[in-house]
């Protein structure tokens, strides 16, 4: 579920206006995985931080997970919305260095104050399923990219967001890996998923081999944005 | 240089010059040369209000229970003690040369409050410091003063200023004024009473002045080494019960007991006195308090009971903390009474000394 | 919790860091605490000190050094119903020994002296009943202290002779106490004095603990007088303030620079961490909690910091003491300081000092890091950015802050401590111009300089100038120290040199001859007239001398309050002595004819009095009045004194005492072989009589040695400064280097040797070094000049010569350069 209505962003380099996109509306009712597909410097990142409220577009609104993110919204309503309502999996993954697997995965509980031993189960759970259970007391700087890339996946989903932004997640994977991750992504999601709470996957990627059926693909062209569902 | 001043002073307290509740002063002191309370004598007054001097201690005792016009109680003690420190001195050429030594005791136990004044001072007799008459006893500006009758003394925070009216006339103790101290011939005291007069005045504590009215008792003793080797201290008990009976009590405490000397006297409403005995008196202790500061415990309240007289009383402080802490430590205060005498109920007043506690 | 973690994990990895933010707030809080300690412990030893001389007495009666009827006495006790009064009987007596030897027999009442008694005694227990018997009664028992009966050669229970007024007694030694405060008197009762000194109905004084002078009412008349005793320790205990508020202000400074240093520290780790606080915004942090999250770091790395300072102020302590009460035995009165005692207020002190520092270092970093966007990587140069937007409010900032110190100044005269709050605001707009200067230069420094050097050396200074945010921060704190290691050297150098110059005007006599100085409670001692006939006719200085100049000193009351008269002999060498501030253009007629009077420089400014003012002074007539006739330089007495001459003294107060003689040789002699011949005679005289004598340059030296003592705790200080600030230096290199470890990989990876990258941090930290000392001599001699002519001025009504060596500046560009090199 994800509507954006009206969005515009630009930026200002040497005095110049550029838009990245203007005025682009889209309505998505299904759940089913977005995938927003462009090579580098396309405008997919921009257009995933402005979804998940890290960035602000100039005019236009977002609704996202029955949240409408516009300019009303300001940046602490809008981290607010994030703590509670979404999972970030990064390219660079993005695990904080100073702290063990186990403490990173944990962080995002302890920041919605949900640390209930419960949850805690749940999140450890988690990295049984992706088979780093083993690596609990590691630090990140001793694990591979996929393992790590991996561990971020778990720390996105332990306080059971509605929504999943992946931006390039396997950005710097090999073969092997980025298809493992890809595979868990969407295998988590929907575990994720329940009647209550259900998990959508957004993603941002140069990579046309993570898409797979059903998803709905989305590509910036021309300041404008283009829909095809994937078949 | 100042330190030296000191120094002194240490030296001169610890031998508790003139306090008469210095036991060890008072069992050890050398008696050559001094007079002695070793016969039964005449008294004359107003002579012998004035001082003894060959007698080695001396002293000036009034205590009493007051009250001002709202009921608040008080407690007052002024006592001036006297020492000759050497017998056989002889005056010189300087002013303040003497062997005659003054102390001064003076309290205010302000009931209410729960506040206990306390001071002591010492003086010696010389360039009219201090001093006593037949007409007068002072030291720096306390004073009794016997004719009229007027106590006087004003020291860090109170003020004492009353005119007594004697209600009973002076009361011989003992054996027609001589009172034993000890089996030993010559360890004894001259000793006479007041044992209830009208006092009226004011008294001040810090600064703020108390119309006051109530009833005082007056002793008055000397003597030369008073006290046996094996003393350790006595209890003195001056009672006014409210039948206009007077009740003095003094128990000495030995290591094995209480001393056979010790005596009581019951005074009747015309001043006439009958001797009570150790055999004829139960004391009883029902409380004991202990002082937060010098950590001495002291009985705090009495049964006394003689079955020959018809008397049962029971004695207990009106507060508590009334202990002079000074050098030499001891309690001296306000006390109030209830029972019966001669079959009727009776309440009273009175004062308690108790001395040579641990 | 998680949180915590993460920033303790990152605090234990990067332990060089931490640990040198930790030793800047340490150090500074163990100066603060070891300042306070020994304050706090030397005015309890003050107090107890003037207990031990003054006792509890407020006050005493005495008829100007006739003695008083014992009646007084007894009224005060019985009339004026005075609860502490006590009778003293002092005389000096001479006692025959192998000579005459002079001696004070002491005459007190151990009954009215209870309330006087200060702290108590042990050891005199066993003195036997016996023994104070005959104290009261014995007619010429008294106690003497074991180095007296030593000096005097006498033992328990035998006698000694003494003459007093032409008659000759015997006293009689009950016993020997081993107590230095009975040195050189004789204790004895009150009545034994009277009889001993056949006064058997008068005393000397009387000493009093009152509230209200009023309370003697009119027994205060005709010869009595009653003297206030606590006036001195009420002047002393307002010098010893001044004092000690210097010695606060400088452990003050020293705070300081330890804020910049956890400043340092702390915007370093954030910079570093820019990332983890990203992925936290990103996962839901608020920058209120990121700004939070960096409060308890520095709230939990500055107790742990304080909690050792205050370990180790405790332990400086224990050695500043022993120069903190050398000082205040030289300046001020003897004191003996026992222990430094850690008093729970000090540990409070240091701790809030430690935080609030910390605190304030960090408040900017911290608000820094809230700043902190979701996960976009910062670069160092968007920081870069920022900084120099700062740097344009930093003007505005810096111009209010020192124009709001100037205004301070201006109107706070009175209040040390506000103009030391000014001083700091001004030093603090001054420094914080440093980070715009540099930028300002490094445009032109680069054209100049580096673009000349070699490419390896290029990036370390050029890294400096990028880096500004960070480097700007440690010059500034740098220069901050040096240069207040360069002002205080400058104006204890003014101070000496002034002092020089004073000594070498003043001191025209060539051989000096004093009465040992007695407490600073009454008149000053006064030399015996057997003494000065002694003197007078000793062939060898009547051959030698041309003049000899008596001086006396002595309190009178005046309109002013108490105050140091000092009368002298006039004649044309001492005219010249004196260095005028200001003065009427017929002094010298004024002062030698009417009646005119000359006044030291603080007596002037405590009073703000000019030439042309009068004075009122009691003299033996009454009041009269005095002219001002000129004001001029003194540095011997922080209370001011009046000079007058000695004619006029005389027949005034009818005073013939006199303190001191100053012997002015004949011209044409050999000096030092004539000086050394007169003090071997003076030496001789000196086992008789007690005085003090000493020649023109004893004196001059003497007092230096005091001068340079008194400020050893400025040296003390400014070292422990200069480390601070070095410790500074390091971190900022460390912090560079840490930032630049990639740059570094690829420049490794370019070919570059280890040895060029020790070369390019050798040169950053050269730079830092150099810079830091370029600004630091402005900024130190502002200072200076503050410290000098306004701070100095306020508290002492002190002119000094602003008096710089050029060697100062050196040694400060020597010690920046080489704390750099050390720590590059």
């Amino acid at each position: 579920m994800l509507k954006l209505i009206n969005l515009s962003k630009s930026f200002t380099e040497a005095d110049q206006k550029t838009f990245i996109f203007e005025n682009i509306n889209l309505d998505l009712k299904t759940n089913a995985p977005i995938i927003i597909l462009g090579s580098s410097g396309s405008g997919k990142t921009t257009l995933l931080n402005i979804i998940s409220g890290i960035d602000q577009a100039d005019s236009g609104e977002v609704i996202i997970a029955g949240t409408t993110l516009d300019k009303h919204h300001n940046q602490n309503q809008n981290t607010l919305f994030r703590k509670e309502n979404l999972g970030f999996v990064f390219q660079f993954y993005n695990l904080i260095p100073t702290l063990n697997v186990e403490d990173n995965i944990l962080l995002p509980l302890e920041l919605n104050h949900k640390n209930t031993s419960e949850n805690k189960n749940y999140v450890i759970n988690l990295l049984d399923r992706v088979g780093l259970k083993h690596r609990l007391k590691s630090f990140p700087d001793m694990l591979s990219g996929g393992e790590q890339q991996r561990i971020s996946l778990v720390r996105a989903l332990g306080h059971k967001p509605k929504v999943l932004i992946a931006d390039e997640p396997t950005g710097n994977l090999d073969k092997a890996n980025s298809e493992k991750i890809n595979k868990l992504m969407r295998e988590l999601c929907q575990l994720n998923t329940t009647q209550l709470n259900t998990v959508q996957l957004i993603m941002a990627t140069h990579n046309p081999d993570l898409i797979e059926n059903g998803d709905i693909v989305l590509e910036i062209n021309n300041k404008n944005i283009i829909v095809s569902n994937a078949e | 240089m100042i330190k030296t001043y000191f120094l002194v002073l240490l030296i001169f307290s610890n031998l508790a010059v003139g306090a008469n509740q210095a036991i060890s002063a008072l069992k050890n002191s050398n008696s050559k040369g001094y007079s002695r309370a070793d016969r039964v004598r005449d008294f004359k007054f107003p002579e012998d209000h004035g001082a003894h001097r060959d007698f080695q201690t001396e002293w000036w005792y009034a205590t009493g229970n007051l009250q001002d016009s709202s009921g608040a109680e008080f407690g007052y003690q002024l006592t001036i003690f006297r020492n000759n420190i050497d017998p056989n001195f002889l005056a010189g050429n300087s002013g303040l040369k003497t062997n005659q030594i003054y102390m001064g005791h003076l309290a205010i136990s302000d009931i209410k409050n729960k506040e206990f004044y306390s001071y002591e001072i010492f003086q010696r007799s010389a360039g009219s410091l201090a001093g006593s008459t037949s007409k007068e006893t002072w030291i720096n500006n306390w004073k009794f003063n016997w004719e009229p009758l007027k106590l006087y003394a004003k020291q860090g925070d109170i003020v004492l200023d009353l005119n007594l009216k004697a209600q009973k006339q002076i009361v011989l103790q003992g054996n027609k004024g001589l009172s034993q101290k000890s089996t030993q011939v010559g360890n004894a005291s001259y000793y006479y009473s007041i044992p209830r007069l009208e006092s009226a005045g004011n008294i001040q504590i810090k600064g703020k002045t108390y119309q006051v009215k109530g009833e005082s008792w007056i002793d008055r003793e000397w003597s030369t080494s008073s006290l046996g080797a094996e003393d350790q201290g006595w209890d003195w008990f001056s009672l006014q019960l409210s039948d206009n009976w007077e009740l003095m009590y003094y128990q000495i405490r030995n290591k094995s007991g209480i001393s056979p000397v010790s005596l009581g006297a019951l005074i009747d409403p015309n001043s006439s006195k009958s001797s009570v005995p150790l055999e004829d008196i139960e004391l009883s202790i029902l409380e004991r308090w202990t002082s937060p500061k010098t950590k001495i415990s002291y009985p705090a309240k009495w049964r006394l009971v003689i079955k020959k007289h018809d008397i049962d009383l029971v004695i207990s402080p009106l507060m508590n903390n009334q202990e002079h802490q000074f050098r030499y430590s001891y309690w001296e205060g306000a006390v109030k009474i209830t029972g019966t005498h001669a079959g009727k109920k009776i309440n009273g007043k009175g004062y308690v000394e108790l001395t040579g506690y641990k | 919790m998680i949180l915590i973690k993460s920033s303790c994990r990152y605090f234990t990895k990067h332990y060089l860091q931490t640990v040198l933010a930790l030793i800047g707030i340490l150090l500074g809080v163990s100066i603060v605490v070891a300042i306070d300690l020994c304050i706090v412990s030397s005015q309890k030893a003050f107090k107890t000190s003037l207990e031990q001389s003054f006792g509890k007495t407020t006050h005493y009666l005495s008829a100007s050094g006739n003695d008083i009827s014992q009646e007084i006495y007894t009224k005060i006790k019985k009339e004026k119903q005075i609860d502490q009064a006590t009778p003293v009987i002092e005389k000096n007596i001479l006692i025959k020994t192998n000579d005459w030897v002079r001696i004070k027999l002491l005459g007190l009442d151990p009954f009215s002296y209870q309330g006087f008694k200060t702290t108590s005694d042990k050891g005199l227990d066993e003195l036997s009943q016996a023994s104070l018997k005959d104290f009261l009664l014995c007619d010429n028992c008294g106690y003497i202290s074991s180095k007296t009966a030593k000096k005097l050669n006498i033992q328990k229970h035998q006698e000694l002779v003494f003459q007093h007024e032409s008659s000759y007694k015997k006293i009689r030694i009950l016993d020997i106490i081993d107590d230095d405060k009975l040195d050189n008197l004789i204790l004895v009762d009150i009545s034994t004095a009277q009889k001993l000194l056949d006064q058997p109905n008068t005393i000397s004084r009387i000493d009093l603990i009152i509230k209200d002078p009023n309370e003697l009412g009119e027994l205060v008349s005709g010869d009595l007088e009653l003297v206030e005793s606590l006036k001195n320790k009420k002047s002393t205990q307002k010098m010893l303030s001044s004092f000690n508020l210097n010695l606060y202000s400088l452990s003050f400074l020293s705070l300081i620079v330890a804020v910049f240093l956890i400043y340092n520290t702390m915007s370093f780790s954030i910079v570093q961490r820019q990332t983890i606080f990203g992925i936290f915004r990103t996962l839901g942090l608020s920058s209120r909690e990121i700004f939070g999250l960096v409060i308890k770091e520095t709230l939990i790395l500055s107790v742990i910091a304080s909690v050792i300072g205050i370990a180790l102020g405790y332990g400086l302590a224990q050695i500043l003491i022993k120069f903190i009460s050398q000082t205040i035995n030289d300046l001020y009165f003897v004191v003996e300081i026992s222990e430094v005692k850690l008093e729970i207020f000090t540990i409070l002190k240091g701790l809030v000092a430690g935080i609030l520092s910390a605190l304030l270092g960090a408040c900017l970093p911290a608000y820094q890091a809230s700043l902190s966007p979701a996960i976009q990587h910062t670069k160092r140069s968007s920081q870069e950015r920022e900084f120099d937007n700062y740097l344009k409010h930093l003007w505005k900032i810096s111009i209010a802050s020192i124009s709001l110190g100037f205004i301070i100044l201006g109107f706070s005269e009175d209040y040390l401590i506000i103009n030391f709050m000014a001083l700091a605001l001004i030093l603090v707009g001054v420094a914080i111009l440093v980070p715009n200067c540099i930028k300002i230069i490094s445009s032109g420094f680069d054209r100049v300089l580096v673009s000349k050097l070699s490419p390896i050396n290029k990036i370390g200074i050029r890294s400096i100038f990028r880096n500004l945010s960070r480097t700007a921060i440690t010059i500034t704190a740098l220069s901050m120290a040096l240069s207040i290691a360069l002002a205080l050297d400058i104006t204890v150098g003014s101070f000496r040199k002034t002092v020089i110059d004073w000594l070498s005007a003043t001191l025209q006599s060539d051989i000096y001859i004093s009465a040992p100085s007695l407490s600073a409670n009454k008149t000053t001692g006064n030399l015996s007239e057997e003494l000065q006939q002694e003197i007078y006719k000793n062939p060898i200085i009547q051959k030698s001398s041309q003049n000899i100049i008596s001086y006396r000193n002595n309190w009178v009351k005046s309109n002013l309050g108490e105050l140091m008269i000092a009368s002298i002999d006039f004649n044309e060498r001492i005219e010249k002595s004196f260095e005028f501030k200001e003065k009427s253009s017929n002094w010298t007629s004024d002062f030698t004819e009417n009646d005119s009077i000359i006044i030291s420089e603080p007596l002037a400014f405590r009073f703000k009095l000019k030439t042309g003012d009068s004075i009122n002074l009691k003299t033996r007539y009454g009041f009269k009045q005095f002219r001002v006739a000129g004001i001029f330089y003194d540095y011997g007495n922080e209370q001011g004194i009046i000079m007058i001459h000695n004619k006029k003294y005389k027949k005034l107060w009818m005073d013939k005492k006199i303190s001191s003689l100053g012997i002015m040789l004949k011209p044409n002699l050999d000096k030092d072989l004539t000086i050394g011949s007169i003090k071997q005679e003076l030496a001789q005289l000196n086992t008789v009589h007690n005085f003090n004598y000493r020649s023109n340059s004893d004196l001059k030296q003497e007092t230096l040695r005091i001068f340079d003592r008194t400020f050893q705790i400025t040296k003390a200080l400014k070292i422990i400064t200069i480390l601070i600030a070095f410790i500074s230096i390091i971190s900022t290199l460390l912090a560079m280097n840490i930032e630049k470890k990639k740059e570094y990989a690829i420049l490794e990876a370019l070919g570059t040797t280890r040895k060029n990258l020790a070369q390019i941090t050798l040169a950053q930290s050269l730079s830092i070094g150099f810079l830091s000392a370029i600004f630091s001599l402005p900024l130190g001699l502002l200072q200076a000049v503050l410290l000098i002519n306004v701070i100095n001025y306020r508290s002492f009504g002190w002119t000094l010569r602003f008096h710089q060596d050029y060697s100062i500046f050196i040694q400060i560009l020597v010690i920046a350069i080489l704390a750099s090199l050390i720590a590059g």
